[in-house]
């Protein structure tokens, strides 16, 4: 039927990954062209800004560590085979979790403190995650809505609670109180904010790939997500395999949440993660739910959106027109997302 | 009655298979007939059926309407002319009402109000006319409604013929009796009815004529009160015969007296009223077939011993054990091994390497403390692929594999390491000649060797060649059970048409 090919190596998957930066950042010459009045030095400015000093440098691989950390989770529901859109609702959750039991706990020991609001932080992502592949294991709930709504509802709740009983009267920002000195993770690279997370992120990606690819229990998840018949068929029990994916992904989230707490903002202001939990579902598809390529997929959003804020604040590029190009960067991501979809199943069958 | 549609030289070959479907055939259809149209499965009936309706243009040959040459495009064009088609599973709207999938397409134009009143009022009077009892206003519409849906909407477009393909094949004896009776109204108020049917007895009451069709040709068409059943069943059968593979299976008629499997009583979940239960037993070294048509009965079955149709009450036993079939996974665990006739769905991953579609049902095997064992699985992958010949390379994804070769995969994987049991369905299944002789051969070697084989086939040669004893399914129950030189087509076939056999 179909001429079975020498090797199974194929291009279009090895540069895919490329592609996609590679035609964002021929966008975003094109713009910067278009609207800066010296686009050279612009360009120069997006492109080198983010490693000038040590402060960009620090904050921006802080970044691509939170980054990193949460698309793990939302790769690992992709690779179930369901959407985990609660990215957002599940972080923030975890910021302010962190952020109060931190501080609730904050006349034990430092750590004490610290591992108390990095577990509840968590587990507040984890419970989030666990609705909905509950739900969707019991009643097949559509997972894609389940999430986000209840990601959004959550959102205002820790909204109500950081402007009303959980505020803090003292600061002119709708916020909580500050996390004390001695409950921050310890900054490497002052002033910026690197810290133990990004450590952290490397060997949970690493866990991860080797989770997916390597154990017998990462077969039947990605089995469960692409052939469930053949999953159902080969024996797997797969109602396991989409709570448990959904569970460890809001565990994942509530930790991101809650480094980027303790870490990172050091108390959980007005709308504080600006993002984060839809940018890692970018660094997931961009990465193509690789546990390993989300690690260059976060450094490439955490880049660019670090030299974004860097030419609107050096060479007057239009605050305004930043997020028109990472739009064009999700546009590019979501076209490629798609195409894929086409590729492999409809076209040889 | 004069002659309203008729067929001249009709031939249809679907391309790439090389069967042809129809050939040569001459059909006539008198003016305000009941017509029924028998033949085996295969025989061509429905592609017959689907050249007349618009939906299949056919190769050569000439469709006259009204003594006019007509050709067609589309349904939409024979339905212009008057030639309606209800199909077994009539898609419908989802979302829609009976009312507005009846009238969609008819609701006026662009911007214009629709008249639903107007139309409620016509498709009652259609209602009160032909006797047929549905709330139009009904939504979601149930599985049994969407014949009546679409038979309305066609009798709303004015069709003169329609044309419905198993009518009754999902409906119950009682709802059965209420569509002859709208049928004999259809008749009465002047249209003109073809119906496809695999039960004679039907056909013959229900019907003024019948054809009989058979490998792509029409062996003979006669008014039904002046022909029986018998002469209807020996005409559909009579032209399959003997055995084309040469292989004989040699049967056994002294089997051991182990049961390896047995059913008692079986019930399948949300059946009918029905509580006469399945009740059969295979034993040590013996291949029990099972043949039928396939919808209702065979899929039934062979849902039923892998899981996916829980049993509503009787019970399963193996290997003198009770055992309760609530997934695939319990055959796993105890190891019988089951090939699926849903090959790409149920059988494989496409997407997956051809390795971890080898390893994968048993990947526990090949795994230490839950870490994969790369190794363990390129050495079954070499012995598979040396053994039957499967065609791949280490690592390829199994799409890129021809279709025989991934029947292949399948057939390794739950052939290597059956010892008690093994279900079989479709055996031959899109395999070639020689694929076919190599898994017939390795069938007979299993039972030599002691496994035990449930084989569930719609392919009645295999059956004639390979079984030992073989149950025949009519109508959801095994009508009955042949053994040794009693398993022939004669007897398989009236078995399947709801007749005796004779011994």
């Amino acid at each position: 039927m179909h001429p079975q090919k020498k090797s199974s190596i194929k291009w279009p998957d090895i540069l895919s990954p490329l592609i996609t930066p590679a035609a964002a950042f021929i966008s975003l010459v094109l713009i910067i062209t278009a609207v800066s009045s010296n686009p050279l030095n612009t360009l120069y400015i997006f492109l080198t800004s983010p490693i000038s000093n040590n402060f960009y440098l620090g904050n921006m691989l802080n970044y691509a560590g939170l980054l990193i950390i949460s698309a793990s989770g939302i790769s690992l529901v992709f690779k179930a085979g369901m959407f985990n859109l609660g990215g957002e609702g599940q972080i923030y959750s975890g910021v302010f979790t962190a952020t109060a039991v931190s501080i609730a706990l904050s006349s034990y020991s430092p750590f004490l403190a610290i591992a108390g609001a990095i577990t509840a932080g968590s587990l507040t992502g984890a419970a989030m995650g666990t609705v909905s592949g509950y739900l969707k294991m019991k009643w097949n709930t559509n997972d894609l809505i389940t999430s986000f709504l209840l990601s959004a509802a959550v959102i205002h709740i820790v909204n109500y609670l950081i402007t009303g009983p959980m505020g803090d009267p003292a600061s002119y920002l709708i916020t909580t109180r500050e996390i004390p000195q001695a409950l921050r993770l310890k900054q490497f690279l002052p002033p910026s904010k690197l810290n133990i997370s990004f450590i952290a992120a490397i060997i949970i990606a690493v866990i991860y790939y080797i989770y997916l690819y390597r154990t017998a229990s990462g077969l039947k998840l990605r089995t469960s997500g692409k052939s469930r018949l053949f999953a159902i068929y080969s024996g797997v029990r797969t109602e396991y395999f989409v709570t448990i994916p959904f569970l460890v992904s809001g565990l994942l989230n509530g930790l991101t949440g809650s480094f980027a707490s303790l870490g990172t903002y050091y108390m959980c202001a007005y709308n504080c993660t600006g993002g984060v939990g839809w940018s890692a579902i970018a660094v997931s598809l961009i990465g193509r739910n690789h546990p390993l390529l989300i690690i260059p997929a976060a450094l490439f959003i955490s880049w660019m959106e670090s030299g974004l804020s860097g030419i609107v604040l050096y060479s007057g590029f239009p605050f305004e027109l930043s997020p028109i190009l990472q739009a064009f960067v999700f546009f590019f991501i979501t076209a490629k997302f798609f195409k894929k979809e086409g590729y492999g199943d409809r076209r040889h069958f | 009655m004069n002659i309203l549609l008729k067929t001249e030289k009709i031939s249809k070959t679907f391309p790439g298979s090389n069967v042809i479907a129809n050939s040569g055939i001459d059909f006539e259809l008198k003016e305000n007939e009941i017509h029924s149209i028998a033949g085996e499965n295969g025989s061509g009936k429905s592609t017959l059926m689907h050249i007349l309706s618009g939906l299949l243009p056919q190769d050569s040959g000439t469709i006259r309407y009204r003594g006019e040459a007509v050709t067609f495009h589309s349904p939409h064009d024979a339905l212009k002319k008057g030639i309606g088609m209800v199909h077994q599973q009539p898609g419908i709207v989802p979302g829609f009402s009976i009312l507005d999938n009846i009238i969609i397409g008819k609701e006026g134009k662009c911007f214009q109000k629709i008249d639903r009143k107007k139309a409620i009022n016509e498709i009652e009077s259609i209602n009160r006319q032909f006797g047929i009892e549905i709330d139009i206003s009904r939504n979601p519409i149930s599985p049994e409604s969407r014949q009546l849906t679409i038979l309305i909407s066609l009798i709303y477009r004015k069709a003169e013929v329609i044309i419905f393909d198993e009518p009754t094949a999902s409906l119950s004896d009682a709802e059965s009796q209420d569509f002859f009776g709208i049928m004999k109204k259809l008749k009465d108020n002047g249209k003109t009815i073809i119906f496809i049917t695999h039960k004679i007895e039907t056909a013959l009451s229900a019907a003024d004529r019948i054809s009989v069709l058979s490998k792509g040709k029409i062996k003979g068409t006669f008014d039904t009160d002046k022909t029986d059943i018998d002469s209807i069943a020996d005409l559909i059968i009579g032209s399959s015969s003997g055995s084309v593979h040469g292989i004989r299976s040699g049967k056994r008629n002294s089997v051991g007296d182990i049961k390896v499997f047995e059913a008692r009583d079986i019930v399948p979940g949300k059946s009918s009223n029905d509580k006469k239960g399945f009740n059969f037993a295979v034993r040590e070294g013996e291949i029990l077939s099972f043949t039928g048509i396939r919808e209702k009965n065979l899929d039934i079955m062979e849902d039923l011993l892998s899981g996916f149709i829980q049993v509503q009450s009787g019970s399963f036993f193996y290997m003198g054990k009770e055992i309760k079939i609530s997934s695939t996974r319990t055959l796993r665990k105890s190891g019988i091994k089951y090939i699926p006739s849903d090959r790409m769905g149920r059988g494989t991953s496409l997407t997956g390497t051809v390795e971890n579609n080898l390893a994968f049902t048993d990947i526990d095997s090949f795994s230490e403390n839950g870490f994969i064992r790369k190794e363990r699985i390129r050495d079954f992958f070499n012995s598979g692929r040396d053994s039957f010949d499967i065609k791949a390379i280490f690592g390829q994804p199994l799409w890129q594999l021809s279709g025989g070769n991934i029947q292949k995969v399948i057939l390794f994987r739950e052939m290597h390491k059956a010892k008690k049991l093994l279900i079989f369905c479709e055996p031959s299944w899109n395999l070639d000649f020689q694929s076919r002789e190599m898994i017939y051969k390795t069938i007979l070697e299993l039972r030599n060797r002691g496994t035990s084989i449930i084989m569930i086939s719609t392919d009645i040669e295999e059956i004639i060649d390979l079984s030992d004893r073989a149950a025949v399914m009519h109508e959801g129950k095994i009508a009955g059970f042949l053994e040794g030189n009693e398993i022939n087509s004669y007897n398989i076939g009236r078995l399947i048409l709801g007749m005796a056999a004779s011994r």
